[in-house]
């Protein structure tokens, strides 16, 4: 949130909402209602877990039933009397639930979509089988049936003190949600999700990233399960089967993104079957026939009717700031890159056989050569994104890690051929992305939005306008990114690279399917590029973009080094000469 | 020993029925890049239109068997064409429409076969008789064969239709580019829904054959369409040949580990090592899963 008295008074407005919902058994007295309610409220705790995974990271999880049950047998083994055992046990769920999302996303962050899935239904089914197998602690299949309710010296508090306690935990769990879905950490998790291989490309490690993500998913679920416990009074293998992560899942997609869909659509799946509880069996039928409507007429959920595609970060006032390559601009270094007989092979085909030069300080070099030479296989292989068979790169003499996170943090940055774009953030979202704030309590502030972490946003914000100003981005900074032009996208990904402040930045064919002023403007962009510090490499084809950039060129054919020198020198023209014929060529026929 | 070989006996059994289904997933893969979470709904629906028509209507078994098969691929087209079609053109890297209307299709399958079957599990008696052959001094039930050749039969047609014949090139074709494979005449989504007529039509004859050895109910679809997905992803949606002989090397160890640590460790086992195997390789042992940049 950038807009400190905004910020307040939403929070004022929830505090009211929370007090009046909890207010409600003193007015309401029916416990059916009660307990309905207290439902509700702890299934949108479970559910916005869920939602941290398929509303920001689009994985679809369907083992959340396991950080419930675990949330729920903690209760339910070291018991709700308070102080004491109530905070153990809930200290205890949230480390257990955190710990087993960690290990999960950190291990399986290679998987997404189906195989994701899949592998969160093997999580399910195998805690249900602990669950039944593991006796000693869990009593196997019949499960712990004498359950009390949160309780002070054997006193045992009614269940309107226990419906209290779970709204107010509601409460927090939205607050943290919603400020989560603005914070930096929150568009890193949406990025996550929109492209995972242009967030590597930004420096962040896509296991880090979902180790995190499935770590909070994980212990916000558990709390859900903690609440459970007390509430039904009974724990038993059977309530926390795969079926319940299917429905935890239908709500989060009924619900929506927006951190208030977990109530709603808690509120459907457990409101829906109640009502119409004369039809015995019908839940199955009402959950599918929920997920069909949602997958198909509502694919964003209840809550995107309400708010807009691009609600994401709410301060229309942010105007892009006067281009300012002074002080609060953090210094650029130019960097110089050396590579040394890299071999690169796909299979049969060479890409790369043994190519060797060098990206000088400072310079706009261009890599230009025919298709299939190998240009993008040379910067894949710089920036990590394909191993490489022998060789090696270095930058600045220090050789460059393999892994695409770690050679951008090292300061190589770099676009890509057709622009990968986040497209579920606005082109200042996207930008602001790179900007890496310090890492340490990143997450802890996201949620609660402190004043420290509202001023850095505020700043985020203010440098990733600027960069967009720098590259002549003169679209809205707040559209809707997939209703960009071409052109537009390039100048945000090139702005996003820029933000990840790097020492050499790669440029893969920038000026396709660009028309001719675009062309004109991106010429004057790189150029402006260069005079901040940025060491920029260039791969094109384009032999008209080159002669207004380059300061030196690299000349690649078939996998191998043709020529390498100042773009004036004589080597380099002759060659230019060959392929600028063909090239000048190709272009006249086009046009 | 003898209970070793026997239960080896049945798990080869029941490793072929995961073994179809799995190689229904690696079809609807090939051509499409996604895959039915119905699935084992499919074959449970297989398995309960079979015992409707042997059991109420008395209709012979291979005739019934037949109309199974048909009406699988008769489902398969409206599984292709409701569930799968509006989310494959649209599809960008990262939505999964198809997955979750998918398992949508599923819970309302499942749904039907509850409302008009009832929610009880009912024995299917064996196409034959149900006296064991002894075969090398372990009895094996004639299902049981009829089931192994049955699985490697159509593994083999499925194979051979694949890699042997220019529909299964096409089908590959339209796999690896569906744009290109347009440019050049073949019709993209004609081959997606002939996979998954075949896919589902597969799926509801293993359902036929897994019935006399596990009852019929309707909710015996999801643990077959788990666990041969699991198999399918394991091979790293490979040939289907290579994914058969993971079935039934899934459905020997399954067997054994039952038999001799418990129906608990079964799951817990195949599970778990299903999380270690994705963890170890992502895409199975296979490269087709690779992300392209």
């Amino acid at each position: 949130m950038t807009n400190p008295l905004a910020h307040r008074s939403r929070s004022v407005v929830l505090l009211v909402v929370v007090v009046c919902a909890a207010a409600i058994p003193l007015v309401w007295r029916n416990s059916y209602v009660l307990y309905l309610g207290a439902l509700i409220a702890i299934y949108s705790i479970a559910i916005s877990g869920v939602n941290i995974l398929t509303g920001l990271c689009k994985e679809v999880s369907l083992g959340q039933s396991a950080f419930f049950a675990i949330g729920a047998y903690s209760y339910a083994i070291v018991g709700g009397s308070l102080p004491m055992n109530a905070c153990l046990g809930l200290v205890i769920a949230l480390l257990l639930g955190g710990l087993l999302g960690t290990l999960f996303g950190v291990f399986l962050h290679r998987l997404s979509g189906a195989q994701f899935a899949l592998a969160t239904v093997a999580l399910a089914i195998i805690a249900e089988q602990i669950l039944i197998e593991w006796k000693p602690v869990t009593r196997g299949f019949g499960g712990i049936s004498n359950v009390t309710g949160f309780s002070i010296n054997r006193w045992t508090a009614p269940r309107e003190l226990h419906y209290v306690i779970v709204v107010c935990f509601a409460g927090l769990v939205y607050y943290c949600m919603s400020n989560l879905s603005k914070s930096s950490w929150g568009r890193i998790l949406i990025a996550l999700g929109d492209d995972t291989v242009a967030l590597e490309s930004l420096g962040f490690s896509r296991r880090r990233t979902l180790g995190e993500a499935m770590c909070l998913s994980g212990a916000v679920t558990a709390l859900g399960g903690w609440l459970y416990a007390p509430l039904a009074q009974y724990v038993s293998p059977d309530s926390f089967s795969l079926q319940l992560s299917i429905t935890f899942l239908i709500a989060s997609l009924v619900g929506g993104r927006h951190p208030g869909g977990p109530l709603l659509g808690a509120a459907t799946v457990v409101v829906m079957p109640e009502a119409l509880s004369d039809f015995p069996d019908s839940r199955l039928l009402i959950y599918g026939a929920l997920l069909i409507v949602v997958v198909y007429f509502l694919p964003g959920g209840i809550t995107s009717l309400f708010t807009s595609a691009t609600q994401v970060l709410p301060d229309p006032n942010v105007k892009l700031a006067a281009p300012n390559h002074s002080p609060s601009h953090p210094p650029y270094k130019a960097g110089e890159i050396a590579f040394n007989d890299v071999r690169l092979r796909f299979g049969a085909t060479t890409a790369l056989d043994g190519v060797s030069g060098r990206i000088l300080r400072g310079t706009i070099t261009c890599i230009i050569g025919p298709n299939g030479a190998g240009k993008t296989s040379l910067l894949n292989a710089i920036t990590g994104i394909v191993p490489i068979e022998s060789g090696s790169i270095f930058l600045d003499g220090l050789e460059l890690p393999s892994q695409p996170y770690l050679t951008s943090r090292s300061g190589v940055a770099r676009t890509f051929q057709t622009p990968r774009i986040f497209g579920s953030l606005t082109p200042l979202e996207n930008v602001a992305v790179a900007i890496r704030p310090a890492r340490s309590s990143l997450i802890f502030a996201s949620l609660i939005s402190t004043v420290s972490s509202s001023h850095r946003e505020r700043q985020v914000i203010d440098h990733a306008s600027s960069l967009l100003k720098l590259v002549g981005f003169d679209g809205d900074c707040h559209a809707n990114t997939s209703r960009l032009p071409f052109g537009s996208l390039r100048a945000v990904e090139l702005a996003r690279a820029i933000a990840c402040t790097p020492r050499v930045l790669f440029l893969d064919e920038p000026s396709s399917g660009l028309d001719t002023a675009e062309r004109a403007a991106l010429a004057k962009n790189i150029v402006r590029v260069r005079t901040t510090g940025i060491t920029v490499g260039v791969i094109t084809h384009d032999i008209d973009l080159l002669l207004a950039i380059a300061d030196s060129v690299i000349v690649i054919d078939a996998g191998s080094l043709v020529a390498e020198g100042d773009a004036q020198s004589d080597a380099i023209r002759r060659q230019l000469g060959e392929y600028g014929n063909v090239a000048g060529n190709y272009e006249c026929s086009k046009s | 020993m003898i209970l070793f070989f026997q239960l080896a006996a049945t798990g080869l059994a029941l490793g072929g029925i995961y073994a179809i289904v799995a190689v229904g997933f690696s079809l609807t893969f090939a051509t499409s890049r996604t895959v039915n979470f119905s699935q084992g709904q499919s074959a449970m629906i297989g398995a309960v239109l079979y015992y409707w028509l042997r059991m109420t209507l008395g209709v012979q078994p291979v005739l019934a068997f037949l109309v199974v098969i048909l009406a699988g691929a008769v489902l398969g087209l409206v599984i292709a064409l409701t569930a799968i079609f509006p989310f494959v053109r649209s599809q960008s890297r990262t939505e999964h429409g198809w997955l979750l209307s998918t398992i949508a299709l599923g819970i309302v399958l499942e749904n039907i076969a509850l409302f008009t079957f009832g929610s009880e599990a009912r024995a299917l008696p064996p196409m034959f008789s149900d006296k064991p052959i002894a075969v090398l001094g372990i009895g094996i039930l004639p299902h049981e064969l009829t089931l192994i050749v049955a699985a490697i039969g159509m593994a083999i047609i499925v194979d051979l239709l694949l890699y042997r014949t220019l529909y299964g090139k096409i089908f590959r074709a339209v796999a690896t580019n569906p744009p290109a494979s347009r440019l050049i005449g073949i019709d993209s989504s004609r081959m997606i829904a002939v996979s998954y007529a075949l896919s589902t039509s597969l799926a509801a004859a293993a359902g036929v054959l897994i019935a006399p050895l596990v009852n019929v109910s309707a909710s015996m679809g999801t643990i077959i369409g788990i666990k041969a997905f699991a198999i399918a992803a394991v091979s790293g949606m490979l040939r289907p040949v290579s994914i058969f002989i993971l079935g039934l090397c899934f459905g020997i160890v399954e067997s054994l580990v039952a038999g001799y640590l418990g129906l608990g460790a079964r799951d817990t086992m195949a599970f778990g090592s299903l999380i270690l195997l994705l963890a170890w390789r992502p895409f199975g042992f296979s490269e087709r899963w690779q992300r392209q940049v």
